[in-house]
């Protein structure tokens, strides 16, 4: 099972989730600050930290941001509903999903297992692929650009074979978030916007419009069609 | 605001009516009056001495108008009287001047009296009846002596048949 | 500007006024001229009276008169008539002279004067008119002597005949000035009526212009006053009455704010322990049954309501949301029978008990979650109060302000009461009152309201014609935020 990193700094929470986790069989660690947390990242090796947006000292999106500098594991943030604001600062900090507290340990389960899973599953067709400049290897879950390696997060990188699975064919945010993000059709759709973002600052070339990532008005995104250069 | 009810524009309407309604029904422009007495009679200077004897005629109304005869010889009572009886003259007749006493010629009128019975008292004797004697003649004696009498003076006129009360000359005869 | 009433303040002014003006001028004007008419006359008469006494003080005269001696004075005094020419006559006896050459009796001199005269010897006069309506003035005069300081009259009267046109004309004058100066001292008196109709009507104008502006929401509107009359006594109440208004309604806003904050504030505290007990409910469930059967109970119990709580306080951040407009609309391009399908899914609600009526490929700009948050709250109220079969109509509709989406949610139940009715949308507000809880939160319906609102839509409720009841959802195709 894999293993959590708890970053709350609220104690029944951090009991509570943490509890529930251990029931589940998870190896939780908790932290009640964003320092406490970093320095436990060293140590623990987490597969997944779950992390509050609101922190005392530095908050939950610096701490995903720092998080991020270092390592590609996967981030669900916790958040009360009325931060909108900072969940997409928080999204586009580099957090994969996010929770809204309070839940059920069932949800915070199923999301973490969304999260994780795909990461492990290879997907449809093994190899490499090379769409443009970009090199996706389906089965090492790696991207490189011009041969660069390019660290993405696992929300991204999913995306991203999804996309190239089927390329050119367009996915509405809606089916993005049930294919990819496994939630539910009517979760929030900022969301996707947010990983695309995030995916484009790090594989488009910089200005100019989307080439591999594009955005298709009305309906979605699509990967492609790549034009002549 | 009183014309906001009914009965306000009533009473409004009467004051307007009585306001306005005297000086609109007087009218406009000089109207007509009835007589209207103003101020003295005009005095005249009449030639003839104060003292002068006076007959006194009738007119036509029944008036008694003075006949001066400034020139008489005789300015006592008597000779008034005889002035009197002697009739209306041409210039009496002439402006309708006439007489209610019996005419009397000449001598008749002669015999005519009258004498102080006191200070303020004069007795006419008259040679015919008095009893019958109009009123207005009997002014006309009455008068005609207090002319040279003077005016406090009573006259009682005696005929033949008999004596009448006395009596004063009335101004404004 | 200015609209005119027949029945109007500045009417009846301008009427009032145009009385009194009228009512002065008239009796003012006949009193002036009866008095100066008066005047008038008076003099002219005392004038010719004396006139004629002197003149025939002035005659020497011989008793008894003659026809030529009365000729003579007619003639000396039809001379000297003052103020105007006359005509004299002279009675003595049968004796008839006249200064005229003919007639030798004035047809004028009436009776009576003759009659006044010889009975009174003194002046007279009488105002007469000749057969042409003309004015004359007749004055009688009997001559008297003095006879042993006795005044006696000599029997001779002098008649003068004067007309009086020109006091005729004058007083005609008189009547037309009067006339003439009435007419304009009335238009005159339009003015005054104006400015004091004004000087009401303004007042009353900028009041009632103020009721409106305040009306309409405008509690900061305020009348100058000017005067001292009761006119700004009025206005000094409205502008104090229009204070304490302002200031009530905005204690009544600010205890709403306020309220409103504390609703949200302690929605928000809630969360933080609940989601401790939330995240333990399950392992509560798992354990009860291990122990006892009241403990067992007591924790499901516990675990259940938890779970409840959870619900009504994310509903209550929700409404809280709303009401601070804090709420966002995030769109996105769906396809409405496949989000419908989708929301139904997700409830299991893919069976027999929904049927739906979806267009293909119509396409919608909407907020996915809110709608999915609005249709599950509809479909889930039909089917808990109403009764399945439940039928989902979506269609288009087009209207001058834009394309429409209409979605029906119609169940098969008894409908809803006419009582009930137009409260269903209120916060908190259960149908059924024996019926103290139910699976919601009471917020259900008021947060879709809501949802729909946001979104520039309406919902309606109604029974339908057939029996069951009927939401109808009426938003814009494409929404924009």
């Amino acid at each position: 099972m894999p293993r959590v990193l708890l970053i709350e700094d609220d104690p029944s929470i951090r009991e509570g989730v943490g509890l529930g986790l251990r029931r589940r069989g998870h190896e939780v660690r908790a932290a009640d600050t964003g320092e406490a947390g970093l320095a436990l990242m060293a140590g623990f090796h987490p597969d997944l930290v779950l992390l509050d947006l609101m922190l005392p000292g530095i908050n939950g999106v610096q701490v995903c941001r720092r998080i991020r500098e270092t390592s590609e594991v996967p981030i669900i943030m916790l958040t009360a509903r009325g931060d909108d604001f900072d969940i997409v600062v928080g999204l586009e900090a580099g957090a994969d999903d996010y929770i809204v507290k309070p839940a059920r340990t069932e949800i915070i389960e199923a999301r973490i297992k969304a999260v994780l899973r795909r990461l492990s599953d290879p997907g449809g067709r093994p190899g490499v692929e090379q769409h443009g400049e970009l090199t996706v290897d389906r089965a090492g879950l790696t991207v490189a650009k011009n041969g660069e390696r390019v660290p993405l997060a696992p929300s991204e990188i999913k995306l991203l074979l999804h996309l190239t699975a089927s390329p050119e064919q367009v996915f509405s945010r809606q089916q993005l978030l049930e294919y990819v993000w496994e939630h539910s059709y009517h979760a929030d759709a900022r969301l996707v916007d947010a990983c695309v973002r995030r995916l484009r600052n790090k594989i488009e070339d910089p200005g100019g419009s989307p080439r591999y990532i594009q955005t298709v008005r009305g309906f979605g995104y699509r990967f492609g069609p790549l034009g002549p250069r | 605001m009183t014309l906001r009810s009914a009965s306000g524009r009533r009473t409004a309407a009467a004051v307007a009516a009585a306001l306005l309604g005297p000086p609109l029904v007087t009218g406009c422009g000089i109207k007509p009056t009835g007589v209207v007495e103003s101020g003295s009679a005009a005095r005249v200077p009449v030639a003839a001495p104060s003292r002068a004897p006076i007959a006194y005629f009738v007119t036509g109304e029944g008036r008694l108008v003075p006949s001066p005869d400034p020139d008489y010889a005789d300015n006592s009572p008597q000779g008034s009287l005889q002035l009197l009886l002697r009739g209306p003259g041409s210039v009496e007749q002439e402006v309708g001047l006439g007489t209610r006493l019996p005419p009397l010629d000449a001598g008749a009128a002669g015999g005519v009296r009258a004498f102080f019975t006191s200070e303020f008292h004069l007795q006419v004797r008259v040679p015919f009846p008095v009893a019958a004697v109009d009123p207005l003649g009997l002014k006309q004696l009455v008068c005609t002596a207090v002319s040279t009498a003077g005016p406090t003076v009573q006259v009682s006129v005696r005929g033949p048949d008999t004596e009448l009360e006395p009596t004063r000359c009335e101004a404004g005869r | 500007m200015r609209k005119f009433a027949p029945l109007g303040l500045r009417t009846r002014l301008i009427a009032a006024f145009l009385l009194v003006a009228a009512i002065c001028a008239v009796s003012t004007a006949a009193l002036t001229y009866r008095q100066a008419r008066s005047a008038v006359l008076t003099q002219s008469q005392d004038t010719a009276v004396s006139t004629l006494r002197d003149q025939l003080e002035a005659q020497a005269l011989t008793l008894p008169m003659d026809r030529a001696q009365l000729q003579r004075v007619v003639n000396e005094i039809g001379k000297r008539g003052k103020p105007h020419p006359w005509t004299v006559y002279a009675e003595y006896g049968t004796l008839r002279a006249s200064s005229n050459v003919t007639p030798t009796t004035s047809g004028i001199v009436t009776d009576a004067l003759r009659a006044q005269v010889a009975d009174h010897p003194h002046g007279a006069f009488q105002r007469v008119e000749d057969e042409h309506g003309e004015p004359y003035l007749t004055i009688a005069m009997p001559a008297v002597f003095t006879h042993h300081g006795v005044r006696e009259p000599t029997g001779a009267v002098l008649y003068a005949v004067m007309p009086l046109l020109t006091e005729q004309q004058t007083v005609d004058a008189m009547v037309q000035a009067a006339r003439q100066g009435a007419i304009p001292g009335l238009a005159i008196a339009v003015v005054p009526a104006l400015l004091a109709a004004r000087s009401v009507l303004r007042p009353v104008r900028d009041l009632r212009r103020a009721a409106q502006s305040m009306g309409r929401g405008r509690l900061d509107t305020r009348i100058e006053v000017r005067g001292a009359d009761e006119l700004s006594g009025l206005a000094r109440t409205f502008n104090e009455t229009a204070g304490a208004l302002e200031e009530s309604v905005a204690e009544l806003r600010e205890a709403e704010v306020r309220a409103r904050r504390f609703a949200a504030d302690v929605s928000h505290e809630l969360r933080t322990p609940l989601a401790g007990m939330l995240a333990v409910t399950e392992v509560l469930d798992e354990d009860a049954e291990r122990l006892d059967p009241d403990t067992a109970k007591a924790l499901r119990l516990i675990s259940a309501e938890t779970g409840k709580l959870a619900v009504l306080v994310e509903d209550l951040m929700e409404i809280s949301r709303f009401d601070a407009r804090a709420a966002e609309l995030n769109l996105d391009d769906v396809d409405v029978a496949e989000a419908v399908r989708k929301t139904l899914e997700r409830r299991h609600w893919d069976d027999d008990r929904v049927g739906a009526d979806l267009p293909h490929g119509l396409r919608a700009r909407l907020d996915p979650r809110r709608f999915d948050v609005v249709l599950a709250n509809l479909v889930g109220n039909a089917l808990r109060h109403g009764g399945a079969p439940v039928r989902i109509a979506v269609r288009t509709e087009s209207r001058e302000d834009g394309e429409r989406l209409l979605v029906e949610v119609a169940d098969s139940g008894p409908g809803i009461a006419a009582e009930v009715l137009p409260h269903i949308f209120d916060r908190f507000f259960k149908a059924d009152a024996a019926r103290t809880r139910s699976a919601g939160s009471g917020l259900g319906l008021a947060i879709s309201l809501e949802n729909v609102r946001l979104h520039g839509g309406t919902l309606s409720a109604a029974n339908a014609d057939g029996g069951g009841a009927v939401f109808t959802l009426d938003m814009p195709l494409e929404t924009t935020a």
